[in-house]
């Protein structure tokens, strides 16, 4: 597992029986297919949490993560943000442990971790209730997500990127660290 | 006045305070939020009185809803792969209670190398369940110290605590525990094992050796676990003080699933209840649990406060007069004459000698009897895999008679998890329940975080490392924000009134 697998992974959460919850499913499917036949770029769903995606991001360079968000805002909106952002803000998460700290264990463990992680979030309406479909509002978000998601991966894979290292290219300057809500 | 210990509520950067009510009066809810699956969805809310002293808080976890209505009309034998995929937390937990409750649905008794097989998938499960919160989830408590300093209290602290290879040790088990399931089952979420009557697939005796090699290294891992407990947190005298603390004990009922010899089993028996001196309240099959448990709303809470039916509700007090029960590994102890397994036997005696015998009221304890059900998992394994029945061929007994009814119950690593269904003649869905651990741990969880929060909040003053005691006191229970649902028809309209200490409406939530 400590081969390196890819250069871009998109790495969708979401449950595909919570309604909205599973809006990052569906934005993984859609990039799945704006970036069919692209070398170096992978694209992935889990319905997991916690550790087990300690596995699922190993051995990627950058990691693109799709997931849902309820902030407040407009649903169907992206939030774009660092995962950064996410530490200092573990208090919810008895049980499982967030992606900021799977980074972490990652790390003080040796394993491949990727070394930027950016994070998708669409935001819900009804992430509770069992069911299959998105509301109208988060689907029409769908095609929105997926291709912003898909430009910043193609624009990951340019060699500019990869040979000066992600903290030099333009993805991770701070305009594009959106505040979460 | 601010100590230099206090800081006032107002200012927590984690709180949100609820707006003003007409006419200007203080907001009494704060709320302490999280914002994505990323990180959870629970949350705990603190309700103050006219003083600013605590007057109720609780747990808040999101009740998932439609489950019925999703399960309506669908073919039962569905129901496993159905409610795995709730959860992305315990699945297995989920697919076997469901299997079995196929199992009673079709009144079909598993084949000897069927139960087997799930019994083995089952205790691996456990045994990696509970070595992720003793060492990740729980491990900043205890490992690191509650007195550490916030910075250390994390998963760095842990490791470096217990090193590297021990961290790379929890994961590999992990893995090599996810593969085991899988070839059972294909996908660890996704599992395609139970059916009524038995297993989708066998073993193939060409890899047994690999699997029973997992099972003793799981025994060692397990071992080595129980040491690391003991050096670092027995050996403590500070630690020990803090589980026996008043703090963290509560005087409650206690329930969970035992063999013929009233021995823990994660995987089958009958449900036992203990009274908080200790003796047998209950005993009684899954299929009976309607008659032992029923659930109390409150109006300044959403969750649903599960007691003893027969007691009636008798709030959220412990001693003598509670209805209130508790699940999950101090319970499951706490109603056995004993462990099934002799390792797990000996660190179970310990365990009992150490904290004052029978029954063990610290919540903190919690902790301690998960690693006690380490070794029974893992000896459970290597057990099984020395069973030359665990290859056999027949897998499965063929339901043969018209399915009604039926209710399937295992130990989740949180507690007592119950599946319940109702079929037409042709096997499709027409009702569906499921009591999940957490929601039997409601109740006596609100009454540690309360506990604590009382103890720490006075005159709108909140201590420092009012938090680290709040989550100290639920993150024992090791509760699961992921499927803690109640299977109510449909939406259920539930109308929520925070009310300030003088009666006065601050706001009303109404939930559709």
């Amino acid at each position: 597992m400590t081969e390196p697998r890819e250069s871009v992974l998109v790495l969708a959460l979401g449950n595909d029986l919570l309604g909205d919850d599973a809006v990052g499913l569906h934005v993984a499917r859609a990039v799945a297919m704006r970036l069919a036949g692209t070398d170096g770029c992978a694209v992935r769903e889990s319905i997991e949490m916690g550790l087990t995606l300690l596995d699922e991001i190993s051995g990627c360079e950058h990691l693109l993560l799709v997931d849902s968000i309820e902030t407040g805002a407009a649903p169907g909106f992206v939030h774009e943000f660092d995962a950064d952002c996410l530490k200092g803000r573990r208090i919810a998460a008895p049980h499982f442990v967030g992606i900021a700290e799977t980074l972490e264990l990652g790390r003080l463990l040796g394993l491949p971790m990727p070394c930027d992680v950016e994070v998708f979030a669409i935001e819900v309406r009804e992430a509770y209730t069992i069911r299959l479909a998105l509301t109208p509002e988060v689907q029409r978000a769908v095609a929105e997500a997926a291709d912003r998601i898909s430009a910043r991966a193609i624009s990951l894979l340019q060699p500019g990127v990869l040979e000066t290292g992600p903290l030099a290219g333009t993805g991770t300057s701070p305009e594009r660290r959106l505040a979460v809500g | 006045m601010h100590g230099p210990n206090t800081f006032n509520l107002q200012s927590m950067n984690t709180a949100t305070e609820l707006p003003r009510a007409e006419g200007g009066a203080a907001p009494r809810r704060f709320t302490i939020e999280p914002i994505t699956r990323l990180e959870g969805h629970g949350r705990i809310e603190i309700f103050l009185d006219d003083e600013g002293d605590v007057e109720h808080a609780y747990l808040q976890i999101p009740e998932l809803r439609g489950f019925e209505v999703f399960s309506r009309g669908r073919p039962a034998e569905d129901m496993p792969q159905i409610t795995s995929r709730i959860c992305g937390v315990c699945p297995t937990a989920h697919h076997m209670a469901a299997t079995k409750a196929l199992d009673e649905l079709y009144r079909v008794e598993p084949t000897p190398t069927a139960r087997k097989i799930r019994e083995l998938v089952y205790n691996a499960f456990m045994l990696e369940d509970h070595a992720l919160h003793v060492y990740v989830l729980g491990g900043p408590d205890f490992i690191v110290g509650p007195q550490a300093p916030a910075a250390e209290r994390n998963l760095a602290g842990v490791i470096g605590k217990v090193g590297v290879e021990v961290g790379r040790k929890v994961i590999a088990m992990r893995r090599r525990v996810r593969e085991l399931i899988t070839y059972f089952g294909g996908k660890v979420i996704h599992p395609v094992l139970g059916l009524p009557g038995g297993v989708a697939k066998g073993l193939a005796p060409a890899d047994l050796p690999k699997f029973a090699a997992l099972a003793h290294d799981a025994l060692d891992f397990a071992l080595f676990t129980n040491q690391v407990f003991h050096d670092l947190v027995l050996k403590n005298p500070e630690y020990v003080k803090l589980i026996t603390s008043d703090a963290y004990t509560h005087r409650t009922y206690y329930m969970g699933l035992v063999d013929a010899q009233n021995r823990v089993n994660f995987y089958d028996g009958k449900i036992r209840v203990v009274d908080p001196a200790g003796r047998e309240y209950a005993s009684f099959p899954a299929a009976r649990y309607r008659e032992f448990i029923a659930e109390h709303t409150e109006p300044w809470s959403y969750m649903k406060f599960c007691h003893l039916r027969p007691l009636g509700w008798n709030g959220l007090a412990d001693g003598p007069d509670t209805s209130v029960y508790a699940v999950a590994p101090l319970a499951r102890l706490n109603v056995t004459d004993g462990m099934a397994t002799p390792l797990a036997q000996q660190a179970y005696v310990e365990y009992f000698n150490t904290l004052g015998g029978k029954p063990v009221h610290h919540t903190l304890a919690n902790h301690w009897a998960r690693v006690v059900e380490m070794i029974h998992a893992a000896e459970r394994m290597v057990a099984l895999t020395a069973d030359p029945g665990l290859t056999g061929t027949d897998i499965r007994t063929l339901p043969t008679q018209k399915p009604t009814v039926g209710v399937g119950v295992v130990e989740a690593p949180r507690g007592t998890l119950f599946h319940d269904y109702e079929t037409d003649e042709a096997g499709l869905i027409t009702q569906a329940n499921l009591i999940v651990a957490t929601q039997n741990n409601a109740a006596r969880i609100a009454m540690s975080v309360e506990k604590a929060a009382k103890r720490l909040i006075h005159r709108n003053e909140v201590s420092e490392g009012l938090l680290n005691m709040v989550e100290m006191a639920f993150r024992a229970y090791d509760p699961c924000f992921g499927c803690a649902t109640h299977a109510l028809p449909g939406h259920l309209a539930l109308r929520v009134r925070i009310h300030d200490s003088a009666g006065g409406l601050l706001r009303e939530l109404v939930q559709e």
